[in-house]
């Protein structure tokens, strides 16, 4: 009997170590989080940022110690007084420590973080540090994996040949957000998954570096790596069904991503 | 604060800017006695003009080389210290959603707020343009969501500085260059969004959409009535203005035969109109028409020019592509006069911006230019309390590899019979163009807004700090050192590259007319 109520309250205790106040799991917590950091609460009804107007949700809070923070944006804040907007009013008093899981807010003279949930600080910053980190790279495993079940082929290769589209895909196209559409000629050197007899199969990609296509991948002619290839319907390109293309960050990656995509393409 | 006041009679034509006004010198007691009397000398006439540029972007993103071009504005006509604007900035955080920019304060000082929905991680929204209410305090947003292609929502909120991402009105497919306008009517907010439709049947593409309410959004109208026979489309830049008596003007580029893209295009400019805020179910935008033949062809839309040559997809100017950039504005006061601007011309060595008028809304129009700018693009007008027209644009000089942008805002009284010009920035063309893949480096689009006499505007330039580039001067909240003429990064102290950044003004006359 005794026993049975130890793992019931053992089994409590680890579930008040993985869950916030809001219910949030520590996964859920670092996957909506773009900011994680260790902070001390030092003002109530205060802000940080002279657009914001404070209120009982607005906190003041020094950055102990940076978790997990957007390159080139955030990673040197220790020290440094944010805002943040507390999921509930009340909750925190000032001198309090906790690890603060937040998102994008405002940013200015100062910033201002949006909480999405806290914890209790661990005893070593580093520990929370790998876990946020661990839990990134399952999240980061996750789409990629997603966008390999919706990929149609997959494919490890090599770009022999880039050149402009034919003359009827390009002019399918006017448009101020021109994609420029090039071929690429990727030399198949494995399928990863799909089905594809020709040694050589040609990718269409954006060679345009406006807003529209700045963030699909670019070719050129020599380059390696592994190809997450669909056929999508896309408005202007009449023959698209001829075509494979991989317009999203992740269809595209280098030669040495190629045993993680192994793993886990299924 | 970074605030000029100055006499106007400081403009004076240069080897360097050949065509700022010449002027006579003007003291503050001729100024004065200007007031009284009729204006003998167009330079004391003017009076004194406060100008204010601040660079917007914050000092917490001082480190970010990006090409925050395409910029856009919004003035909250019912608290002109409340102002937004737009440009390609991404999310500094990377998340969900993308920023737009907010000042309380008069536009002295930016911050960007993360609520637009659908952020693309390297350039925040695709199009996006914005205003508020005029007198709601509600901001509307028309954008093509980043993390899409051609996809239109259009959003609203009633707190431009709260953390709540913004609410979706409306959600299309197929969109391209949303253009909002908004205006407060009996205490209801109406909003008028043109954009080219790509799935328009066809190819009837200028459309407006009338979401007037947030319960009722309104099927859109295809404003372009004539029957296409080519081109299977018109231009993308579609541009309402709104009236508060419910007149409703909107200027677009028909293309009545096309090219190979890239090239140029035979355009007619166009103008429709509607006098009851486009409500009707049937019939809207159909307020004008041309005569019956052979005087015109009887149909909606009056054409102000035609078969002109439009370059579309090809860089024209530096690097910079220059293809449907047109703007149109009405006298606040006066629901007749009406302003448009546009660019045509099948080269660098052809291609100008044209200002035309009409006196009668938009039945016939001045048969010559009011002003031709050549090598100019961008251009954006407005019209303040007072009738005075306010004309920006962006205009490329000297030779290549030697080219620069200059920022001009004219203001006239007389129809451009005489005018004042203001450059607010010019700097070499050789930033943002990313090694010559990036073809629209200032963005398509800048604006120019009037909130009773004061003009409010933004563009996107050269962002090196150099005082010389900057004659009404200029404020920066990133970190830069004038004295080396470098950007800095949040540090102050690791060099920054320098890129293109959207910048804010503000001129105030004091001249009473």
């Amino acid at each position: 009997m005794y026993i049975r109520y130890l793992l019931i309250f053992l089994g409590l205790m680890v579930l008040m170590d993985t869950r916030d106040a809001t219910g949030a799991s520590f996964e859920e917590l670092v996957e909506q989080s773009q900011f994680v950091f260790k902070g001390t609460v030092t003002k109530l009804n205060a802000a940080t940022l002279p657009q914001i107007r404070a209120t009982a949700s607005t906190i003041v809070v020094k950055v102990d110690e940076v978790v997990h923070a957007p390159p080139a944006t955030m990673e040197d804040y220790r020290g440094k007084e944010v805002t943040v907007l507390l999921e509930r009013p009340g909750t925190v008093r000032t001198g309090e420590q906790f690890v603060f899981f937040t998102r994008s807010w405002m940013l200015g003279s100062s910033i201002a973080v949006r909480e999405v949930g806290r914890t209790e600080p661990e005893s070593d910053v580093s520990i929370t540090r790998r876990r946020v980190a661990e839990v990134h790279a399952k999240v980061a495993d996750n789409k990629l994996q997603n966008r390999l079940t919706d990929a149609e082929l997959v494919v490890a290769g090599r770009v022999s040949a880039v050149r402009p589209a034919p003359e009827n895909i390009r002019q399918g196209s006017v448009s101020e957000h021109d994609p420029e559409w090039w071929e690429a000629v990727i030399q198949i050197e494995s399928v990863l998954k799909g089905q594809i007899n020709e040694p050589n199969l040609v990718v269409l990609f954006p060679s345009s570096r406006d807003v529209m296509w700045e963030s699909a991948p670019k070719f050129r002619e020599g380059e390696e790596g592994t190809w997450l290839l669909r056929r999508e319907r896309m408005r202007g390109l009449p023959t698209t069904h001829e075509y494979f293309t991989a317009l999203n960050p992740r269809d595209f990656h280098s030669t040495d991503q190629i045993d993680r995509i192994k793993r886990l393409v299924r | 604060m970074t605030f000029f006041r100055h006499s106007e009679s400081r403009l004076r034509a240069t080897p360097q800017f050949p065509n700022a006004k010449k002027a006579k010198p003007c003291v503050g007691l001729l100024a004065a006695l200007a007031i009284v009397m009729p204006a003998s000398s167009s330079v004391c006439a003017q009076g004194s003009v406060a100008v204010t540029v601040v660079n917007m972007i914050p000092q917490q993103l001082s480190g970010e080389a990006g090409t925050d071009s395409e910029p856009n504005l919004a003035v909250n006509p019912a608290n002109p210290q409340h102002i937004s604007a737009s440009a390609f900035t991404p999310d500094p955080m990377g998340g969900a959603h993308a920023p737009i920019y907010v000042s309380t304060d008069g536009g002295q000082s930016w911050a960007l707020n993360s609520i637009v929905p659908g952020n693309d991680p390297r350039t925040g929204t695709h199009d996006i343009t914005l205003r508020f209410g005029s007198t709601s305090n509600v901001l509307y947003a028309a954008i093509q969501r980043g993390d899409a292609t051609n996809v239109l929502s259009v959003l609203r909120t009633n707190d431009f500085t709260s953390a709540n991402p913004m609410t979706q009105l409306v959600h299309r497919d197929g969109v391209d260059q949303p253009y909002l306008e908004a205006i407060s009517v009996a205490g209801t907010d109406r909003v008028y969004v043109g954009y080219s439709d790509l799935t328009a049947a066809a190819g009837t593409t200028a459309a407006v959409d009338r979401p007037l309410s947030a319960a009722t959004p309104a099927a859109p109208v295809h404003i372009d009535m004539r029957q296409r026979t080519t081109c299977h489309r018109g231009a993308p830049s579609i541009r309402p203005a709104i009236h508060k008596s419910g007149r409703i003007y909107a200027a677009f580029f028909r293309w009545t035969r096309c090219a190979s893209a890239p090239g140029v295009y035979h355009t007619d400019v166009v103008v429709v109109r509607d006098d009851h805020f486009a409500a009707s179910p049937t019939g809207a935008f159909t307020a004008l028409r041309e005569q019956p033949a052979p005087a015109g062809d009887g149909m909606p839309g009056v054409r102000v020019a035609t078969d002109r040559l439009v370059p579309f997809g090809v860089r024209t100017l530096g690097h910079q592509k220059v293809g449907s950039r047109i703007s149109i504005a009405v006298d606040p006061y006066n629901r007749k006069r009406v302003y448009l601007a546009w660019g045509d011309g099948a080269d660098a060595a052809h291609f100008a911006l044209h200002v035309r008028k009409s006196s009668d809304g938009g039945v016939t129009w001045s048969s010559n230019d009011l002003r031709t700018i050549p090598s100019a693009t961008n251009p954006s007008l407005a019209v303040n309390s007072r009738g005075r027209v306010g004309f920006l644009y962006q205009k490329l000089t000297g030779t290549a590899p030697n080219q620069r942008w200059e920022t001009h805002l004219e203001r006239t009284d007389d129809a451009f019979a005489t005018h004042t010009d203001l450059i607010l920035h010019h700097a070499p063309d050789t930033v943002g163009h990313d090694n010559g893949r990036n073809d629209v480096p200032l963005g398509d689009y800048n604006q120019l807004l009037a909130v009773r006499r004061d003009f409010y505007g933004v563009f996107s330039g050269n962002n090196t700090p150099n005082h010389a580039n900057f004659p009404h001067g200029v404020k920066y909240q990133r970190h830069v050192n004038f004295v080396t003429q470098k950007l800095l990064a949040v540090d102050n102290a690791t060099e920054v590259e320098p890129s293109i950044d959207p910048f804010f003004f503000k001129v105030r006359d004091s001249r009473r007319r």
